[in-house]
């Protein structure tokens, strides 16, 4: 239900972007997520060609780069990377890990057609057809 | 074909309504808390509690996917209160929020709680434009749920172990919530306690009114 809202929201970025680049199809879309967003990827590309669907007219693939999370070690320093909880460094094996990032949601970038070469699919407001 | 960069985030429409929200509430000073906890963990509960104690002037808005039984718990409790019915969405958004607020009366109270919907996942990604948030966490969920859930409890201010009198039934570590919260949040103010016989909530009570706007008027604040 989660990943619902979250690809109903990638759709509507899209369709915004969309909008201020003339005739064009979106043929994939990159995001980035991170490993504490708590959204499973598989489920989210699975929302994502309903909520393209509905809300594009057609259905993009999505790619998704998973942003790991950075932690520091609190007893030896050592900097290191993680996707989940519970960690312990890697270099003294201790459990007092401080931790930035990892909940990023972010639309990177589309990979678009020109329709005057062919559209694959519909991506303008279906009325004006 | 060709490649548009973009680099936005996903849900800034969320963010942009929340930046909104959290401007009003800074300029009509007051302090709001965005709850969260599973389905059960004692959220409503918890603000009985609260409610109770008469000390705080407090409104609440309660966001459930469906029914309105929360609201009418704490009404019964005196406060002023609205429910938001979300139709079976497992979050409430800035958004939702924002178009409740007129049709609340929180305005010149110190607080405004918002118990979210009982969910450990969703809630945590959406910002309401809260002064804060809490996670409550029951004893009987199991002591695990910090390394599950750091979505939800890496933002939080203050983590609240209810149902502390159950602790003689179940096998809940109190060391292992510790370690977990320490990895998680280690600058989560931590308070235990049960909203049915009452123990643990005065200290809660002491730090929430540390937050109201006249915290000179009470004894205790950090
Ligand atoms: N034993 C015990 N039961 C409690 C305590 N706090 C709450 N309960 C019970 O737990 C159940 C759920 O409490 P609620 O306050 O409705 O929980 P909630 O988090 O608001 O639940 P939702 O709004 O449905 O997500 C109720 O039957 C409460 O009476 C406690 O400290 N000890
Ligand atoms: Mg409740
Ligand atoms: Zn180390």
């Amino acid at each position: 239900m989660h990943e619902m809202s979250i690809a109903l929201s990638i759709a509507e970025n899209v369709k915004e972007v969309l909008l201020e680049h003339g005739d064009v199809t979106p043929i994939s879309i990159r995001i980035r997520i991170g490993c504490l967003a708590g959204i499973v990827p598989d489920v989210l590309r699975f929302s994502f060609g309903f909520a393209a669907t509905d809300i594009l007219g057609c259905s993009p693939g999505l790619e998704i780069e998973e942003v790991l999370v950075s932690g520091r070690c609190l007893d030896c320093g050592e900097h290191f990377t993680f996707d989940t909880f519970p960690v312990v460094c890697p270099s003294c094996g201790k459990a007092r890990i401080d931790h930035t990032g990892g909940r990023d949601l972010e639309l990177v970038s589309l990979e678009v057609e020109d329709n005057n070469e062919g559209d694959r699919c519909q991506t303008k407001d279906p009325e004006s057809q | 074909m060709k490649v548009i960069a973009v680099r936005q985030k996903i849900l800034k429409a969320n963010s942009q309504a929340a930046r909104e929200n959290r401007a009003r509430f800074s300029r009509e000073r007051v302090c709001v808390v965005n709850i969260l906890g599973s389905p059960g963990a004692g959220k409503t509960a918890l603000l009985e509690r609260i409610a109770g104690s008469n000390d705080l002037s407090m409104a609440v808005l309660e966001g459930d996917p469906e029914t309105a039984m929360d609201a009418e718990r704490m009404e019964k409790a005196g406060a002023a209160v609205i429910q938001v019915v979300t139709r079976g969405t497992c979050h409430l958004d800035a958004n939702m929020v924002q178009l409740a607020l007129p049709r609340l009366d929180y305005r010149n109270r110190d607080f405004l709680f918002v118990e979210n919907v009982g969910n450990l996942l969703c809630p945590a990604s959406f910002d309401l434009g809260e002064t804060m948030r809490w996670v409550v966490l029951s004893t009987a969920e199991g002591a695990d749920k910090p390394f599950k859930y750091p979505a939800a409890f890496k933002t939080a201010k203050a983590v609240v172990i209810n149902k502390i009198d159950l602790l003689p039934y179940l096998d809940f570590s109190m060391d292992q919530v510790k370690d977990g919260l320490a990895q998680i949040c280690p600058k989560a103010r931590v308070f235990k306690v049960s909203c049915k016989t009452g123990e643990g909530i005065d200290p809660l009570m002491g730090w929430l009114r540390g937050f109201s706007r006249n915290p000179a008027k009470t004894n205790s604040k950090s």
